[in-house]
């Protein structure tokens, strides 16, 4: 089960090999593999990046393919809508003197060929702690779209805000001027992020590659590796891992980055959560208690908050070493528990549903 | 007369994509669709139509297939007006002319099946006709923004129902 599952993992990184580059390598991919993955590559949003890698080879006209193509087809439209509601965002906040950040969604989008390679849905936008109530009143009281604002700067929160908005970059979106993270800090967060969600999406993986090879000349290793060692230390793995799974190329890297040993068990941890088909993430499960008349589903859903290696030992702050992980999962569940039986109390039965946090 | 408002297109080199924000609809057009659309402008008419579809793409002049583009996009929602008259004889004749091959115009509506965040909206009727699901809310809810609230998605319900709505 395991090493099929692996199989699977191992499958979803060679057809997204390079995938991000404006002229990605030819592949040849069995229907047997393309009917396996396509589902796979569909829920996660990464079906347009396999579309972009098979669209030129025999492989294209596999039905499996098809919904691959269809996938690629929304995506271009769908960058098309929602780049005018980040746009739109940006000069709603600008108006009431909040100048957010843009983190992952269109602000790497951009780097990629084509914007339909890169699917997102909220767009994220991040504010220093004391803005955040202003512009949360403002994004309340408008119709704006699918706005995720987070109060700080989230996993970059070891850094400065005032370095980090010094850093911060104008790029033109449809001639409104968007605020994004600098490149340094911006390859942080997105290696963070996808750490602290267990690595459960492809799609992360290739932003990180992306990222990488577009990166400017002046691109500051000290300032990417700055902050808490710790956590930098998460980070430079997530390079490795975008390194070892898509072939990202780690050329002119400084030696104290592709020197580093991934943990054994990191690579393993990735390809089991890319197998998983029925995997939810945490933030979009159902609360428990909407399986009562589901039993089975209640068993399979409980099984499914089980945390991997990686989330557990980023949400303890654990380090990524070669020590074995089941205690920090044992733990990382315990913290969970508690934090789920602390909402139960604070429920208003009267109407009000817990959190779907567990 | 092509329709201009409420859509967004999306030019790719060998189709055009359109969406259609009223109907939460995608569309994908050939070449010939494409062009046929294009030229819709409330002016042009059909023999006019042809000749720049058999000077852009090199094909003999057919007004048959302009006409068999204009049903289908007619069909689609993405003429301002329904298509012109034509008779029920044209259109058998239109239909049976298998010789256009890949030049034929298309109009297909873009579905993909499981997209988590690639499609722009789900209407709030289809986020709730999932119903009561065997496999558990996890796996049923798309997720996906609701066209009618855009801040809402279509999540699980709490509660022991267990099917899918719009919430925030």
């Amino acid at each position: 089960m395991k090493t099929e599952g692996r199989l699977l993992g191992a499958t979803l990184a060679r057809i997204l090999a390079g995938a991000w580059r404006p002229d990605p390598p030819a592949l040849s991919l069995s229907a047997q593999d393309a009917a396996a993955s396509v589902p796979y590559l569909l829920r996660t949003g990464a079906a347009g990046q396999a579309w972009w890698r098979v669209r030129r080879s025999e492989a294209a006209t596999l039905p499996a393919a098809h919904q691959l193509q269809q996938a690629f087809r929304l995506q271009a439209l769908h960058a098309a809508i929602r780049q005018v509601a980040v746009a739109e965002a940006a000069t709603l906040l600008r108006r009431v003197g909040v100048e957010a950040v843009l983190g992952k969604g269109w602000a790497i989008a951009r780097q990629y060929p084509d914007l339909a390679l890169r699917p997102y849905g909220d767009i994220d936008l991040y504010v220093p702690e004391a803005e955040h109530r202003k512009a949360a009143d403002l994004i309340e009281n408008t119709n704006a779209g699918p706005i995720d604002l987070h109060r700080g700067f989230a996993e970059l929160d070891d850094r400065h805000a005032s370095d980090l908005l010094a850093r911060s970059r104008l790029v033109e979106l449809d001639g409104v001027p968007v605020r994004i993270f600098g490149e340094e800090d911006h390859l942080r967060l997105l290696a963070l992020h996808l750490l602290r969600h267990g690595g459960y999406r492809p799609l992360w993986l290739c932003d990180i590659a992306v990222a990488l090879e577009t990166r400017s000349d002046r691109f500051d290793w000290d300032v990417f590796l700055g902050g808490s060692a710790r956590r930098s230390r998460w980070a430079v793995c997530a390079l490795l891992l975008a390194q070892r799974l898509l072939g990202a190329s780690m050329l002119d890297v400084p030696a104290e980055i592709t020197g580093q040993r991934l943990p054994r068990w990191l690579l393993t941890a990735v390809l089991d959560r890319w197998s998983s088909s029925s995997f939810v993430p945490q933030g979009m499960r159902a609360p428990m208690r909407s399986y009562v008349r589901t039993p089975l589903a209640g068993l399979r859903a409980l099984l499914g908050r089980w945390p991997n290696g990686i989330e557990a030992t980023v949400g303890l702050g654990g380090a990524f070493n070669d020590l074995p992980r089941l205690p920090f999962q044992v733990a990382e569940c315990v913290r969970r528990a508690a934090g789920f039986l602390r909402s139960v109390r604070a429920v208003d039965f009267r109407g009000r549903r817990p959190q779907p946090s567990v | 007369m092509a329709r201009t408002e409420d859509l967004v297109v999306r030019e790719l080199p060998d189709e055009t994509l359109v969406y259609d924000v009223q109907r939460h609809k995608a569309h994908c057009l050939n070449r010939t669709a494409a062009l046929v659309w294009r030229a819709c402008d409330g002016h042009t008419s059909i023999p006019e139509i042809a000749a720049r579809v058999s000077r852009e793409l090199d094909l003999p002049n057919d007004e048959a297939m302009v006409q068999a583009a204009l049903a289908q996009l007619g069909k689609a929602h993405l003429l301002a007006q329904g298509p012109p008259h034509t008779d029920r004889s044209s259109r058998r004749q239109a239909l049976g002319r298998l010789g256009w091959g890949l030049a034929a115009p298309a109009v297909v509506s873009i579905i993909a099946p499981t997209l988590a965040e690639a499609v722009t909206c789900v209407a709030k009727a289809d986020c709730e006709n999932v119903g009561t699901c065997s496999q558990g809310p996890d796996q049923c809810c798309d997720r996906r923004p609701c066209c009618e609230k855009p801040k809402q998605k279509c999540v699980p319900q709490g509660g022991s129902a267990g099917g899918c709505g719009c919430e925030n």
